[in-house]
């Protein structure tokens, strides 16, 4: 539980017109009205790539994922009542059908990670990012599933912990906990590449 | 509720664990704990320092990640593909296109011409089993079947040995 009490915690804060924006928008999407289907993917593709992306350890499936996770969403938005989980719901979906992928994928990825510097090609300080980057890929893709999610959707897309509590079907003290741990085990397994990244990155 | 407006302990656990679960960037902490705790007035701490200072190196860490980018036109493509698989697509079922896609394309149910062509020469073989046997074309050919398998019994010969029996039984 975190000194202060979680509940208050909220990362973002959205206005009345964005609110009635996206709830027409959700409206016109149960009524099956394609126009807002188009709306709806253009806005959140990228966001649920994105999380799909990560949860993969790269682009192999993410795709495939983005695609399904939209045609759930064209088949069953009626389910959707309050269009500010909208957000929630795509990143839900996307999360379970990622780790459903992967597990039948790759039940254990623990132990790979790349090479720091690939000396194969392009411009030597672009080679060494591209692998710091996929070494930090490697790390967050190893992750135990839950806390791989809390890592992604909390620190790199932003949700909401009361979201992401909500995606994981945990409470916000449960999500703060992943968390942390989320982080403890990232320090731990980057701790052997922490100067060669921290230098590439200066 | 804790109050952790003023410096103090609770403010100083406050921001630890705020360090440990969001990192050090306050932009990425729950928006009114950061307006909770003022850290400047715990600048000198020099455990929470170290905290700091931790978090500030694995959010960098963190912060080396891939960024990962859709296609441009991956969410065009993906609208398409649902919405086509969603329309009723009665008419071109039956459409056979040639090339790639042409085994795709087939109708998977209906009436094809490999099911009327056996259903076919099953009808013709009966009728010709019919008209064979109605002409007696092949009454030639079943005495010496029959007699490629054994001498022939007469039911008559059969009656008449049980009535033998019979009267032997009785008499």
């Amino acid at each position: 539980m975190a000194p202060g009490g979680t509940a208050v915690f909220g990362h973002r804060e959205t206005d009345a017109a964005d609110d009635a924006e996206a709830a027409q928008l959700l409206a016109a999407l149960c009524a099956g009205d394609e126009v807002a289907f188009r709306q709806v993917v253009h806005v959140h593709y990228n966001l649920v790539y994105r999380i799909a992306w990560r949860m993969l350890g790269g682009p192999e499936g993410a795709e495939d994922v983005a695609q399904e996770v939209f045609l759930r969403l064209w088949r069953s938005a009626a389910q959707l009542h309050d269009a500010r989980s909208l957000r929630a719901w795509l990143a839900r979906v996307a999360s379970n059908l990622a780790i459903d992928r992967m597990r039948r994928r790759r039940p254990d990825m623990s132990a790979e990670f790349p090479e720091l510097v690939d000396p194969a090609a392009g411009p030597e300080r672009e080679v060494e990012r591209k692998a710091t980057a996929r070494i930090v890929d490697a790390a967050i893709a190893a992750l135990p599933e839950r806390q791989r999610v809390a890592i992604v959707l909390t620190y790199y897309e932003a949700l909401a912990n009361a979201d992401v509590a909500d995606v994981l079907g945990v409470s916000i003290e449960a999500v703060e906990s992943l968390l942390a741990r989320a982080r403890r085990k990232l320090k731990e397994v980057l701790q052997p590449h922490r100067q060669e990244i921290l230098a590439d990155i200066d | 509720m804790v109050d952790s407006r003023q410096p103090g302990a609770n403010g100083k656990r406050m921001l630890m664990h705020l360090h440990a679960v969001y990192g050090a960037d306050s932009r990425r902490w729950p928006l009114k704990a950061g307006q909770l705790v003022n850290e400047n007035e715990l600048a000198d701490d020099t455990a929470l320092s170290e905290v700091r200072n931790e978090a500030r190196q694995l959010d960098r860490l963190l912060d080396a990640v891939t960024r990962p980018q859709a296609r441009a036109d991956a969410a065009a493509q993906a609208v398409t593909a649902i919405l086509a698989d969603s329309r009723p697509a009665a008419p071109a079922e039956n459409i056979v296109a040639l090339g790639p896609q042409a085994r795709t394309l087939r109708p998977r149910f209906g009436f094809g011409f490999s099911q009327f062509s056996g259903l076919a020469a099953l009808a013709t073989s009966l009728l010709l089993g019919i008209y064979v046997g109605a002409a007696g074309f092949a009454d030639d050919l079943i005495p010496s079947a029959l007699a490629a398998q054994g001498p022939v019994v007469e039911n008559d010969d059969i009656v008449g040995d049980l009535l033998a029996d019979l009267n032997e039984d009785m008499g």
